[in-house]
């Protein structure tokens, strides 16, 4: 036990360490999440109407990226997989980035699901009434929150077995990692079923949204996973296998290909029916009785979207890697606003009586989400710093680490 | 950085100088954590909860102590705030009773008495403005309504062209926003009405998100009331002030009908659009509506069940449609 | 260069406590009313039985006045005597003693020739509107006040003159209280101003109905 405890000491001691650029980096991530902070303090004081959230439009940005980030959580599967299931050699070292990033998008998750409460100081009470199996929110608290244990245990358990310079044992973590698998899969579609068990919002009412959902998020999540690993295979003495990259590739193809797919569903079914229902849809495609503030999103979201999918499927052009990062980063921003501005939102334009209230982020809202943002990067990008030491032997129970000599820093 | 020295092996390149500089950083990094909570001093002591009120248990659990203790400190916060006492009080459902609302159409005019007098009854906020009812002008030929205009600013009304529907809490027996609720925090009571407890309610709008008529109402900010419009007479369950951050909805004015009386928008409807009464004993008004009016709910699709309908008489109260002189029909207009 | 972090945060807390402002919540200010308006009260006072009224000072009944002066005659919209200020609107009921009785002004007359007194006015009224006098009887029609539990209190049903004008019954029309001015709900770009609430799909309106004032406040 004491062992454990020097060891997250020295993790916490490493995370302080780094050349000028990542200082640079957490300096930086540091100030927007304090401006977050600081936002958020506000909104405390002065109420949720700080933000552009109204009675018409009762959910906003901040369940927006809830709904993006519990995707990029559910993404480590994708790196799971191939590796537990298919025997992937190239991938099996990074599995554990994966399992990185689902945590500090968890811990994002949560973050906005608790700046999104009118009243956080009744946090208590979902312990004390808690309405499982009625409310799908029920279930989404207790999915993600186990999600993140797993997550947390199996990266812990793997990173202090290499720490100590053991083999871990498989029965420690092979369970966890299969039932991880599953679990990934059902936060994102718990999360899908909140919204699209609502009756009274046929935009949300339609059974394609849950593999919508995995689609993007497996689309959205490895891109996010291929430009961190560039990161980190050029910036730092990690080696990423050159083979792990191509695989992520290939997954990130199909699942984009599969997500465009869906949404071509999506939007035949809308707008050939015609029918009253297809009133939210034809308010974030076209704009409706001259009302269009959604329209310029979900066109920049289909264009980058697009753009990223011809990419991935030019040859010359995928294996190239500049163009490799521009496509990623195209559908990462593009799958953001698909998920946000174009489905949630939209939801809630008319409403069930027929108002049209348009949503715009005010100031202080986006500056709450950009603070956890910054929060969740910060904590991703500790997490990236004390891995690579570990998991390269450097930073072992009975090697003290030169901080001097290797002095790697992640971005 | 922390402090080096317990530690010499962890690190060999701490100095005096890069400690210092170190140690400053983190000194000013928390001084900009602090400093980024400024506007937290801006807080209204009133926001904080006591110990008491934090402890609280969920309305159903309390007992007749916990509730005298509750509705003591509900009357102390109204005192504090506006200087009157209040007669605030729990009043529960009879039995053998299950509300029910019937609206006559026809009759309607939209002059919208019954969404001012609802904020007055019931303790609304006035700025920012929440309001229970809506009443939407419909076009002919139409009862969805997405089509009715929320906004009509016309000199008079009726519209001739135009019918009017008011829309308010449903009370359905299959709620969706009592189904979704995290916490339990809203419920429907065995008198058909909805109810949330304010102080159990964690503010998560998924109930606002969930409900199909668009009835439910989120304090986005503290509730502004003025002095002179405050009604003092309350209940736990439906017209106390409200705190912000929590939802709120039509109640059917529970303090007002479990005592016997009519809902405030039933009063102050000029035309007798309204009706209110116990379903349940068959000599009601409602009950007889409901056996002798052709009577339909909002959104029967949705399966939510309201206990909130409307019917139409026999003939569109339109006057310009009437034929002249001579050949009035039994109806009059 | 060397404190270059310690300097970025001490410039943030000096921005945080000093430099930066609250952002303002655009509450929408309420938009005032008669609060007269949601007063509860009858449309009209109700006659006494007999109907009395003050005139000069003095307390006469309708009777007491038709005694001394002769009003025999056809009693329609053309001889309205004392009685020129009543507007009569009333369809093709148009003639005084339709209703009223002409042998006794405190009486009002039912068909079949049979005398009421102004109490049981809704009997009247009944004769001629007789699906509403169905419902006003079941409580269908008709505005109820007070309470609707009558074991708990006066159930008070109006009558049809509580709120109708018998001789022009046909409500008139109402100034609409404020609408909805909700939060942030002028926030988003304007509205197109072309757009009409339209109802032309519509097969079964017809042209001759619509009236000039439709359509006319709509955004």
């Amino acid at each position: 036990m004491k062992d454990y405890y020097r060891f997250l000491y020295r993790c916490f001691r490493v995370s302080f360490v780094g050349d000028w650029r990542y200082k640079a980096w957490m300096l930086l991530l540091s100030c927007i999440a304090l401006f977050g902070l600081n936002a958020y303090a506000q909104q405390l004081v002065d109420g949720l109407a700080v933000t552009g959230m109204t009675d018409q439009v009762s959910w906003g940005l901040y369940i927006a990226n809830f709904t993006f980030l519990v995707g990029m959580a559910a993404a480590a599967v994708m790196l799971v997989i191939p590796v537990y299931i298919y025997g992937n050699k190239d991938l099996h070292d990074l599995v554990i980035f994966g399992e990185l990033l689902a945590v500090a998008a968890i811990t994002m998750c949560l973050m906005f699901v608790t700046v999104d409460l009118g009243r956080p100081d009744r946090f208590l009470h979902l312990f004390q009434r808690f309405n499982f199996p009625g409310s799908m929110l029920a279930w989404d608290v207790i999915v993600l929150n186990g999600y993140l244990l797993l997550n947390v245990h199996i990266c812990g358990y793997l990173i202090y077995c290499a720490y100590q310079g053991r083999r871990p044992t498989k029965k420690f973590y092979i369970p966890f990692v299969f039932l991880a698998i599953v679990w990934a899969v059902s936060i994102h579609t718990v999360t899908a079923f909140l919204y699209v068990g609502l009756g009274g919002r046929p935009f949300w009412n339609s059974a394609i949204i849950a593999p919508r959902f995995l689609a993007s998020a497996f689309a959205a999540g490895p891109a996010f996973l291929i430009i961190a690993l560039r990161v980190i295979g050029t910036q730092t003495s990690y080696k990423v296998p050159r083979g792990a990259i191509e695989t992520l590739r290939k997954i990130v193809t199909v699942a984009l290909a599969v997500n465009m797919f869906l949404l071509i569903c999506e939007v035949f079914t809308e707008f050939y029916t015609d029918s009253a229902h297809g009133a939210s849809a034809h308010y974030l495609f076209l704009g409706l009785h001259g009302y269009s503030g959604l329209v310029p999103w979900i066109w920049t979201a289909i264009a980058l979207n697009t753009f990223a999918l011809a990419v991935l499927f030019i040859g010359p052009l995928a294996r190239s890697a500049g163009w490799q990062n521009l496509a990623c980063l195209a559908m990462i921003v593009g799958i953001w606003i698909e998920k946000g501005m174009g489905l949630i939102v939209p939801a809630f334009i008319p409403t069930p009586l027929g108002e049209i209230v348009e949503y715009v982020p005010t100031r202080a809202e986006t500056m709450v989400c950009l603070g956890i943002w910054a929060a969740g990067l910060l904590l991703f990008t500790i997490f990236v710093r004390v891995t690579i030491p570990v998991l390269s032997g450097r930073l072992t129970v009975d090697q003290r680490y030169n901080f001097v000599s290797s002095s790697s820093p992640t971005k | 950085m922390s402090e080096s020295n317990n530690n010499p092996i962890e690190a060999p390149e701490l100095d005096r100088r890069s400690f210092l500089r170190g140690g400053l950083s983190v000194a000013a990094g928390m001084g900009a954590f602090v400093a980024a909570l400024k506007p937290l001093a801006d807080m209204d002591p009133n926001d904080i909860p006591s110990l008491d009120g934090f402890l609280q248990k969920h309305y159903k659990e309390m007992d007749e102590e916990d509730m005298e203790a509750a509705l003591k400190r509900i009357a102390d916060k109204v005192q504090a705030r506006w200087d009157v006492v209040p007669n605030v009080r729990d009043v529960r459902p009879e039995e053998g009773v299950e509300f029910v609302y019937a609206l006559n159409l026809s009759r309607c005019v939209g002059c919208r008495k019954c969404v001012h007098a609802c904020v007055d009854e019931n303790n609304q906020s006035r700025s920012p403005e929440i309001q229970y009812i809506r009443v939407l002008e419909m076009p002919r030929g139409t009862l969805d309504p997405e089509k009715g205009n929320h906004d009509y600013d016309r000199p008079k009304v009726p519209s001739d062209d135009h019918f009017y529907m008011p829309v308010q809490c449903h009370q359905c027996e299959n709620p969706p926003c009592v189904k979704v609720c995290p916490v339990e925090a809203t419920w429907t009571e065995p008198d058909g009405i909805t109810v949330v407890d304010y102080d159990w309610c964690i503010g998560c709008r998924y109930c606002e998100a969930a409900c199909p008529y668009w009835a439910r109402r989120f304090n986005f900010t503290e509730p502004e009331i003025p002095k002179e419009e405050l009604n003092t007479d309350m209940a736990y369950l439906s017209n106390r002030p409200r705190p912000k951050g929590v939802m709120e909805k039509c109640t059917f004015c529970l303090h007002r009908t479990r005592e016997g009386k009519n809902p405030a928008c039933l009063e102050v409807c000029p035309v007798g659009a309204r009706k209110f009464g116990n379903v349940l004993d068959p000599q009601s008004e409602v009950a007889q509506i409901l056996r002798t009016k052709r009577v339909f709910v909002l959104k029967e699709e949705q399966g939510t069940l309201p206990r909130f309908f409307y019917y139409f008489d026999e003939r569109y109260p339109d006057k310009a449609a009437a034929p002249a002189l001579g050949a009035e029909s039994e109806e009059s207009r | 260069m060397k404190f270059i972090i310690p300097s970025v945060f001490l410039a943030l807390a000096i921005w945080f406590l000093a430099i930066s402002s609250p952002a303002e919540i655009p509450i929408p200010t309420r938009v005032e009313f008669d609060r007269s308006e949601i007063e509860v009260v009858a449309q009209r006072t109700q006659f006494p039985d007999p109907p009395m009224i003050r005139q000069g000072g003095v307390e006469m009944s309708c009777a007491d006045c038709h005694a001394i002066f002769d009003s025999s005659g056809e009693g329609n919209t053309n001889q309205r005597g004392q009685h020129q200020h009543i507007e009569l609107d009333h369809g093709m009921n148009a003639q005084c003693y339709n209703c009223h009785s002409d042998q006794n002004r405190n009486k009002l007359i039912l068909k079949g020739g049979e005398e009421v007194g102004y109490g049981q006015v809704h009997q009247l009224c009944g004769s001629c509107h007789g699906p509403t006098y169905r419902d006003w009887e079941k409580g269908i029609h008709g505005r109820t006040n007070g309470y609707w539990d009558s074991s708990k209190g006066e159930r008070k049903r109006l009558t049809c003159t509580q709120c109708h004008d018998p001789h022009s019954p046909a409500f008139g029309k109402l100034t609409p209280l404020p609408g909805p001015n909700t939060l942030r709900m002028r926030g988003g770009g304007p509205p197109d101003p072309n757009y009409k609430h339209s109802s032309k799909h519509n097969p079964l309106i017809l042209k001759s109905l619509s009236s000039p004032e439709a359509g006319a406040s709509h955004e």
